[in-house]
């Protein structure tokens, strides 16, 4: 048991390193530079070379590369020369708002989509079950960008309950940040809800079809009890690995929603830096979202642990 | 076949699903003859009328007709994304058996490998490449082929190590089969209707997938009719002119909504348990 | 003196009695964070910097040079040494007084190596600059140039206190101190920043208390946050957002004319176009009217012979350039391009509008059997990959008086000129016309280099562009100008 959920951190560790190589390479090949993007029209004759001297971009790759990495491993991002500031400063306020916004959607979103996924597989092809079916089908299919428009158009602009887009101010209170987050976090977890929802539906179903549910009936244990020992148990197994799974979708779908939004967080920032070229930041926020993926599906994989005992023997 | 169909439509969800889905490549294929409009001329003294008999669905910013646009506006996506779902679902799949079968230290590594691909945030690494390469389907076909697929390989292994370990597979191991037999003869046909039905939802998720990135502006260019780009573009109007984004989102979700339902029909009427076997 | 107390003591009652008194603009976020509060840095941050700094000069309703800092200004025969007075009592938020001291910082640091501001080029025609005693400064050029506060005008020319930058020529100074309406509070470049009324501004006590500046990269966002409001302003709308806007009471939508243009450029080096006729056929190919329609809309455009000086603009020629498709085939047809030519034409997202121009040209010259091939390239790395590289480009440029843009992209010397054209006739021209002192002669030398450009140069800049700006209808004094010359203390709002 120790010695796996060692090899399972270790997995984590280089799955980390292999992403930032990755990065590193495909921002490599991209065209132009950070000294190209930063000085636009003026990249031309000894400017640009003074930039690219200054930058250190005439040294090798695999010694830049190296230099981030190590001060990385030390918790040193590096400078961004596009933000002309330390890259941890940069981020550090980015991240808390990214954090804010994911984390409200999925701790609104994982118990309330569990509970409908139960709901909906219980009282399978009954008018609920359609019509929640239905409802997440539309949620799953409209994209993130129209939900948004029409959140804001009917919550900020009609009704003007809350703000259209995001207002940052300094000394921003948590509970300052709240009024900002409610339209982003309902279009992510509305998402959320639909792809858990359904997942959750289906391991219900196939678990109330098994053997062992069918011969507790037969035994006469009452269905709630049932569902609440046998089903709900059983079904959160398969279940869990879609919910980390969905967590990479967020990180995805977060873009879009800050785009819309206006929302200060660490997926536009990847989007500007990708455009600026700025190579350290591009990996820095890379290495981020790729720790957070790894956390979740190490949280999820210890969980099934917990939850399903035959795992624990061999691997898998 | 027939009776594949007949299933299918037994229930209505899956009649539903394969209408809409019909009636897209339908539609898609068959855009130019039925069009009114052409969806790219411009006309100045015909910006954002509201549907009207001669506009069905009325005319966007630069006085094109929505409804000719909204028909030639699948053309792209469909296109893009099916070549995308294919060769996702191909190399996904053939990895994906060879892993299951073979088993051991190399599935294991490789699957590592697998998992830590997928852990690269999919978006970002998408507009990268994009950026690289430009923003044609020459980029983002392969681009969203391969990344896909290395979600199908890690489900349709999933499926060929359970397949794997039945006993007419292990018997053939046993007699001393070669690896290439054992895959074409025992593993694939076993496999084929989860690869089916994996490859039509990888399909409709991709679709969706292209919008996103026609939103950011790295999917679909300007004046190419595209739903994900016409909704893009005009979402600010959504209280002036709401059906310049009506339409054209209504288009788009159908559709993925009609391969979701045809995905699921198909995968009940074989007797799939997509339960265990879905992913994002 | 003791009723401009007593009315500014007024106005700033009846001030504090309108409590919402702060104005949110939108800030665009061009430098994505890096925004610099000096005035003269390449990553300027304009919003900021227009209202904390004043210049020497600023533009006149009539687009001539009226007194800002400079009371008056006077210039020897040759045009070459220009004395300027300077208005007496101006402070700087710090306390400072502005005196001819912090001129002659102020401009000679425009020229450091360090620095390398864009407006070096321009202001390196100042040769020094001597302080005359504490209200009068003189600046002696290196060459004549007869409307040299023409030059002081631009926007990014404001007056630093040269004690607070340390006296230190080539260095950046984000300070933020200056002499303009409202000073710096916080700076939050990728938040919101804020600002302060200054009480000693030297004309008058600005309209609003607060001043926001919010960032906000995106349009859409923008346009929501206006209809939100949450903002009280937005700059450059797009024809299709402008109905969002017009039929509702709650906002005001104005359209001012601007000097702003994007082009084609052909260089004159390079064959086909070293050949001055097959340029002007692509030119004559063109129907500007339908071209300024399709791309930018209705109203929203000042069609062009394709030259950079805006209507605006006081030395503007009258140049007609009706679209003549039989003329372009014949100067084509002695070209030796008598069954049609084809060429390159290389675009970019660059700007709004640019690849839509760029489609309708293609769409106007075939008719004079010109086939145009487009060649789309990403955005980014356009200005170092592809502008002035290839032979055949988009371009995009901000509003600049005839002079300076003149000299800026047609001078054959100059590190932009586009076209890489070489005329002697043109280069003399710009010269006489700079030491020209009779504003009707220069005016009339001025015309004929735009008569040149359009015979002989190598631009298709076939519009200028208007400015569409929205804003909530409780504010007022916004004067129709362009977007460089609107004057926020000017701006005030009534409260809801």
């Amino acid at each position: 048991m120790p010695t796996l959920i060692l090899r399972r951190f270790g997995f984590a560790a280089f799955t980390i390193a292999f992403v930032s190589m990755i990065m590193f390479a495909a921002v490599e090949a991209l065209p132009g530079n950070v000294c190209t993007s930063f000085l636009q029209r003026l990249a031309q004759g000894p400017r640009l070379e003074r930039c690219i001297e200054q930058q250190g971009l005439d040294r090798p790759a695999i010694e830049r590369y190296a230099d981030w990495a190590s001060g990385a491993l030390k918790g040193d991002f590096g400078y961004s020369l596009k933000k002309r500031k330390p890259i941890n400063e940069v981020i550090g306020e980015r991240l808390a708002n990214t954090a804010l916004l994911g984390g409200l959607a999925t701790f609104l979103a994982i118990p309330l989509a569990v509970f409908l996924g139960i709901v909906a597989g219980v009282r399978r092809d009954r008018p609920l079950d359609l019509s929640l079916s239905g409802i997440a089908m539309l949620a799953m299919t409209i994209p993130e960008f129209v939900t948004a428009t029409a959140l804001i158009y009917v919550f900020a602009i009609v009704l003007q309950w809350f703000p259209a887009v995001t207002v940052m101010r300094s000394g921003m209170g948590f509970f300052d940040m709240l009024p900002n987050v409610v339209l982003p976090v309902l279009v992510l977890s509305a998402v959320l809800i639909a792809h858990i929802m359904r997942m959750m539906r289906a391991s219900v179903i196939d678990v109330m079809a098994s053997d062992y549910v069918q011969m507790a009936r037969l035994k006469g244990v009452p269905e709630r009890q049932i569902i609440r020992r046998h089903v709900v148990p059983n079904a959160m197994i398969p279940a869990l690995n879609v919910i980390a799974l969905t967590v990479a979708w967020l990180l995805a779908g977060v873009v879009v929603v800050e785009k819309v939004f206006n929302y200060p967080g660490l997926g536009t920032l990847m989007i500007q830096a990708i455009y600026d070229r700025d190579l350290p930041l591009v990996l820095s926020v890379a290495l981020i979202f790729s720790a957070i993926y790894v956390a979740v599906n190490l949280l999820a994989d210890l969980a099934a642990l917990m939850i399903d005992p035959r795992l624990r023997r061999g691997g898998h | 076949m027939l009776q594949l169909i007949n299933t299918i439509i037994s229930r209505p969800s899956g009649a539903i699903g394969l209408t809409l889905t019909a009636l897209h490549l339908a539609i898609a294929l068959l855009a130019p003859l039925i069009a009114p409009y052409d969806p790219t001329v411009q006309n100045a003294d015909a910006v954002l009328l509201p549907p009207s008999l001669e506009h069905w669905m009325g005319t966007d910013t630069l006085g094109r007709d929505i409804f000719s646009r909204v028909l030639h506006g699948g053309r792209l996506a469909i296109s893009v994304t099916f070549a995308g779902a294919v060769i996702a679902t191909v190399w996904g799949s053939f990895a994906g058996i060879i892993f299951g079968t073979v088993g051991g230290r190399i599935d294991e590594y490789f699957m590592r490998l697998v998992d830590a691909f997928l852990s690269v945030p999919w978006l970002l690494f998408l507009l990268l490449i994009i950026s690289i390469g430009g923003a044609g389907p020459s980029t983002i076909i392969p681009t969203l082929g391969f990344f896909y697929g290395a979600a199908v390989l890690r489900v349709i292994r999933g499926a060929a190590m359970q397949v794997a370990a039945r006993d007419f597979v292990t018997a053939a191991k046993a007699r001393g089969e070669k690896l290439w037999p054992i895959l074409t003869r025992e593993m694939f046909p076993n496999l084929s209707d989860v690869i089916l039905v994996e490859g039509a939802m990888r399909w409709s998720w991709m679709l969706l997938a292209f919008s996103s990135l026609s939103f950011l502006g790295f999917g679909a260019t300007p004046p190419t009719p595209d739903w994900g780009l016409m909704v893009a573009q005009e979402r600010g109007l959504l209280s002036t002119a709401p059906w310049a984004v009506f339409w054209p989102c209504l288009a788009l979700s159908s559709l993925i909504i009609g391969i979701n339902l045809l995905a699921d029909a198909i995968g009940k009427a074989l007797g799939i348990d997509r339960a265990t076997a879905m992913a994002m | 003196m003791k009723n401009s107390l007593f009315l500014s003591a007024a106005i700033a009652l009846a001030s504090t009695a309108a409590s919402a008194q702060t104005l949110r603009i939108p800030h665009e976020l061009g430098y994505g964070g890096s925004e610099s509060l000096d005035p003269i840095s390449p990553q300027r941050f304009y919003e900021a910097i227009q209202n904390m700094y004043s210049r020497l000069v600023r533009q006149g309703d009539d687009g001539r040079p009226s007194p800002d800092l400079a009371l008056n200004w006077e210039t020897t025969p040759d045009a070459k040494e220009w004395t300027f007075a300077l208005r007496p009592g101006v402070t700087f938020h710090n306390g400072n007084t502005f005196t001819a001291e912090d001129v002659a910082f102020s401009l000679m640091r425009t020229q450091s190596e360090t620095i390398q501001s864009p407006t070096k080029g321009v202001m390196e025609i100042i040769d020094r600059v001597e302080v005359v005693d504490d209200m009068t400064v003189k600046v002696v050029l290196k060459q004549t140039h007869a409307d040299f506060p023409l030059l002081v005008m631009d926007y990014r020319i404001k007056m630093l206190d040269a004690e607070t930058c340390g006296h230190n020529l080539d260095a950046l100074c984000e300070s933020g101190n200056g002499t303009g309406p409202y000073k710096m509070v916080e700076l939050d470049a990728l938040g919101t920043t804020t600002l302060a009324r200054f009480d000693d501004y030297y004309g008058g006590l600005p309209g609003a208390e607060n001043l926001e500046l919010i960032a906000i990269a995106d349009q859409d966002a923008r346009v929501a946050a206006l209809q939100a409001g949450q903002i009280d302003f937005i700059y450059a709308l797009s024809a299709e957002q402008v109905p969002l806007f017009a039929n509702n009471p709650n906002f005001t939508v104005q359209t001012v004319p601007t000097g702003r243009w994007i082009g084609m450029i052909m260089n004159t080096t390079v064959a086909p176009f070293d050949d001055a006729r097959v340029r002007k056929a692509i030119r004559m190919s063109a129907d500007r009217d339908v071209l300024g329609k399709l791309v930018f809309g209705e109203d929203n455009y000042i069609t062009n012979c394709d030259h950079p000086v805006w209507p605006g603009d006081q030395y503007r020629a009258d140049i007609a350039c009706e679209r003549d498709i039989e003329g372009a085939k014949a100067l084509l047809a002695e070209a030796g391009f008598a069954d049609g030519l084809t060429v390159e034409l290389f675009v970019s997202d660059i700007t709004e509008g640019a690849v839509r121009m760029a489609e309708v040209l293609q769409n106007q010259a075939k008719d004079a059997g010109i086939t145009i091939e487009m060649v789309r390239v990403p955005a980014d790395g356009f200005w170092s990959d592809v502008w002035m590289k290839e032979p055949f480009f988009a371009t995009g440029w901000s509003q600049r008086p005839a002079d300076q843009v003149l000299n800026e992209a047609y001078s054959s010397t100059s590190a932009w000129n586009e076209s890489a054209w070489q005329s002697e006739e043109f280069d003399a021209g710009l010269e006489a016309a700079r030491a020209e002192l009779d504003f009707d002669k220069r005016k009339e030398l001025y015309g004929d280099l735009q008569r040149q450009i359009w015979e002989d140069g190598g631009s298709f800049i076939p519009v200028h562009l208007k400015t569409v700006r929205a804003f909530s209808s409780n504010l007022s004094g916004i004067d129709p100008v362009e977007d460089f010359s609107i004057r926020y203390e000017n701006l005030t709002k009534e409260a809801d």
